[in-house]
């Protein structure tokens, strides 16, 4: 395994019904860092850290190191599942770069989410009482 | 997760109430189905969505002034439970399917009908007070004996404070015809 001669950043594009995936390498690290998108991810990162991330990603204010370290773990945490959230802490010494993965990987979901097609709602059963006319007398 | 914020949900909160809600509903999905839908755009609508079910299967908020409305201190899970037991005969599953809103329905009608009961007691307690032998000066109103009053309506005038006020008017008049 080599290591990185250099921070790099790369974005795969999705195919139909996928989600776009950045990843990332740091100068001296072997490791290629894979940032992917998922509610349920989210979601743990939330309960594993404490920190609330609707706040960031409402895009309101600028993001704490407590708050980029929980986004970045949940980011990270689809295509690594074993990562710990301290581990995605000690990457942040190199914010400039994972900031600006994790920045690009939103920018990309944004314009994914722009040219989504708009769901479509199934049929809702008819619950709605049959009137029937009365007839004249 | 029942110790959150809910003006200020988290996502992993807004995943689990509308798990819940679709579960209630009948939907065969699991939390993680429901997370999978938690897309970066759609989050601020589910929060929304999620906000205004909740909000709208909260009881609605009393008349009057929120002094008067409010209870002195708000019953916890167990004081529901054991009010919806005891007073309201509901079974575990009858109260933990219902929303907040309707149980507070139920209590209204509880009250409705407690407070008829007693002003039917506390007419024939006045009249028995008020036509006695030892009667008291002042008529006592039926009112007067009932544990849940009715509430005031905004415009009534405390009819103690009325009395008096004409009380001191007819005296005053009187004590320029004397002079």
């Amino acid at each position: 395994m080599t290591l990185s001669d250099r921070n790099a950043i790369r974005l795969v594009k999705p195919v139909k019904d996928e989600q776009p995936i950045v990843v990332f390498t740091l100068k001296g690290d072997a490791q290629e860092y894979r940032l992917e998108f998922d509610g349920n991810m989210i979601c743990d990162a939330e309960s594993a850290t404490g920190c609330n991330l609707m706040h960031l990603l409402a895009g309101a204010g600028e993001p704490s190191f407590t708050e980029a370290r929980a986004l970045l773990y949940a980011l990270l945490k689809k295509a690594h599942p074993l990562v710990l959230a301290t581990e995605a802490g000690a990457l942040l010494t190199n914010y400039p770069v994972v900031l600006a993965a994790i920045a690009l990987l939103m920018k990309e979901i944004r314009e994914e989410d722009d040219n989504a097609e708009p769901p479509v709602a199934p049929p809702m059963p008819n619950t709605s009482p049959i009137v029937e006319p009365i007839p004249e007398q | 997760m029942l110790t959150e914020n809910l003006s200020d949900p988290s996502a992993g909160l807004l995943r689990g109430m509308l798990f819940a809600a679709l579960f209630v509903a009948g939907a065969g999905c699991s939390r993680q189905d429901v997370g999978r839908c938690f897309t970066y755009r759609k989050l601020p609508a589910i929060r929304e969505t999620v906000t205004d079910a909740w909000l709208a299967s909260m009881s609605e908020p009393k008349e009057g002034s929120a002094k008067e409305a409010e209870p002195a201190t708000k019953p916890n899970w167990t004081e529901a439970w054991a009010i919806a037991k005891y007073d309201m005969r509901l079974s575990d599953a009858e109260w933990l399917d219902m929303t907040p809103r309707q149980f507070s329905a139920l209590q209204e009608v509880r009250l409705a009908q407690l407070r008829r009961e007693e002003l039917l007691v506390g007419i024939l307690a006045a009249q028995t007070q008020n036509f006695s032998a030892c009667h008291p000066d002042k008529a006592v109103s039926a009112e007067a004996f009932m544990l849940h009053k009715f509430p005031k309506r905004p415009d009534e005038v405390d009819a103690s404070d009325a009395c008096d006020e004409v009380g001191a008017q007819i005296i005053s008049q009187l004590a320029k015809l004397k002079g």
